[in-house]
């Protein structure tokens, strides 16, 4: 797995929309490598990996493998936050800007999560939560629609771009972040490791072996909610990664615990983004309609296959 | 795992539903069998789950029921969770305390009959090598105190006949067990027994215990 993200990261790094490095002489190639296709190929990397960590949190908070970085309704909040931007900007004739967007795109996922961090302490249900998870992003999206039907028709394209996803804005400090978010959290919840195998029982089971439920489901929120934040609003709206990488990791590694899977996790993840990333610029087609044409499918095979069990 | 000291529950009132239950001091000898009956619906869960600690509405049970802060309890889980996805030994690792004794380990799983299905998935594994998966989970934990709740509901008559062989075996060294049941010939071998009814929890002898003598019972009018 470590090898096919190598490959794929040098594929990306020599190959892009100019060609292959060494065919095109016009364009300095180290300029490109180091502006355009390295922040690209990072971004994809870490954003993936990202993605599928804060997919396998939602899964083991909810105890439902269906569950993904959407599912809170945080994709939708960083999208509601964009749109909301985005009019705001045209209404002031004020340009564009890519930070502002970012901005606006972390603002409207923390205050979903922020929401859900005040309810998690009023609804002890776990389907409950989940549920209102839902229901927030279904708000947040009317919002969003709201927002984009105000929006002036010449602002409306960079919105639309936005929300098909992709990694060709990263830049080196948007690297710096999200690798500090992605080693925080995963330190974070490495050092919970028997505590989130114990919740995977259930709360009878993870109560009797002393686990403190709110804490741990807690930090699972914060921890997947932070991530998806980070990568949506550097990368817009990205689909099944996170809701596939925990299942697709268990195909090829065979340990179920959390120290043992969180790695495979991790790099399947990476993989999965790295190449959609690469058909994405090979095909001109969205990177969000890749993972969808690639994840969608597999959630529905898995569920043929799985017909009577989850597992 | 065993212990010398009485291990004695403050009373307290407890709520199931609307209803307001007082519940009567307990004491109980290390060793000791106690079953607690009672209609469904009665209380018996919560009055378990107070006792585990898991319902902390007042002060006085924030501070604990039971005299002894330091009692260790354990809780023999029977509910399957349909998406836990842990191998079996990874469930039963979880009662290791402090530092990991491989031997030790090793022999509950041989103990419980485990080795061969340690690598499986706990949701691919029956009913009663979940049963036994628990067990020996609660094992590693040394509890002075085991708490079950209608452990043998879906268990058929080998797993039954498995499962006391086991209470027995851990009351001989001295682990209390305080476990509900719905079995009326389990609940006459116990040394004691808690009937919870629609008013009151008391305490019943097993020698001449039928769910008929619970007082209150809500019978059906037929």
């Amino acid at each position: 797995m470590i090898l096919l993200i190598l490959s794929g990261g040098i594929l990306s790094i020599l190959w892009g929309s100019a060609g292959w490095a060494w065919e095109n002489s016009e364009v300095d190639f180290w300029e490109l490598f180091v502006q355009i296709r390295l922040p690209r190929t990072g971004l994809a990397i870490l954003g993936g990996g990202a993605l599928a960590m804060a997919g396998y949190w939602m899964q083991l908070l909810f105890r439902n493998p269906l569950a993904s970085p959407s599912i809170l309704g945080v994709t939708n909040g960083a999208s509601m936050g964009v749109s909301f931007v985005t009019m705001g900007l045209a209404f002031l004739n004020l340009p564009l800007r890519p930070d502002a967007m970012m901005l606006a795109s972390l603002l409207g996922a923390l205050l979903i999560l922020v929401l859900l961090f005040v309810v998690r302490w009023r609804v002890q249900s776990l389907t409950g939560l989940l549920i209102f998870g839902v229901m927030t992003g279904h708000l947040a999206g009317a919002i969003e629609s709201i927002f984009q039907r105000w929006t002036e028709r010449g602002n409306l394209s960079g919105l639309v771009y936005w929300s098909m996803g992709s990694f060709d804005q990263g830049q080196p400090s948007h690297l710096l972040y999200l690798t500090l978010g992605l080693f925080i959290t995963i330190v974070l919840m490495w050092r919970s490791s028997k505590a989130l195998d114990a919740w995977s029982l259930g709360d009878e089971a993870a109560r009797s072996l002393g686990i403190s439920l709110g804490k741990i489901s807690v930090l699972l929120m914060i921890s997947a909610g932070t991530l998806t934040a980070m990568v949506t609003a550097i990368a817009g709206p990205i689909a099944f990664i996170g809701l596939a990488s925990s299942h697709i990791a268990r195909l090829w590694w065979p340990a179920r615990n959390y120290k043992r899977l969180w790695i495979p996790v991790l790099l399947t993840g990476m993989t999965i983004a790295i190449f959609c990333d690469l058909i994405s610029r090979w095909s001109g087609i969205p990177i969000n309609a890749v993972t969808s044409l690639i994840g969608a499918p597999w959630v529905m095979f898995w569920i043929l296959k799985n017909k009577n069990h989850v597992f | 795992m065993s212990s010398d000291q009485m291990f004695s529950s403050l009373a307290f009132d407890m709520k199931v539903g609307h209803r307001q239950i007082a519940v009567p001091r307990l004491d109980i000898a290390p060793g000791q069998v106690v079953g607690i009956a009672g209609r469904n619906g009665a209380g018996k869960t919560v009055l378990l789950r107070h006792w585990m600690g898991w319902i902390d509405k007042s002060p006085m049970q924030k501070m604990g029921l039971w005299l002894d802060p330091n009692l260790s309890m354990g809780w023999l889980n029977t509910r399957r969770e349909p998406f836990a996805d842990l191998w079996v030994e990874d469930v039963v690792a979880l009662g290791v305390k402090g530092d990991f004794d491989l031997n030790r380990f090793e022999q509950v799983l041989f103990d419980m009959e485990l080795l061969s299905i340690r690598h499986q998935s706990m949701n691919t594994i029956s009913d009663g090598e979940w049963m036994r998966m628990m067990m020996a989970r609660v094992m590693l934990q040394e509890p002075a105190l085991i708490l079950m709740d209608e452990p043998t509901a879906h268990l058929d008559f080998f797993y039954k006949s498995y499962w006391t062989k086991w209470i027995t075996n851990l009351s001989q060294n001295g682990v209390t067990i305080i476990c509900a049941s719905h079995d009326e010939s389990w609940l006459k071998t116990t040394d004691m027994i808690i009937g919870v009814n629609e008013k009151e929890v008391q305490l019943y002898s097993p020698i001449d215990f039928t769910f008929e003598s619970l007082k209150n019972v809500h019978v059906p009018i037929k």
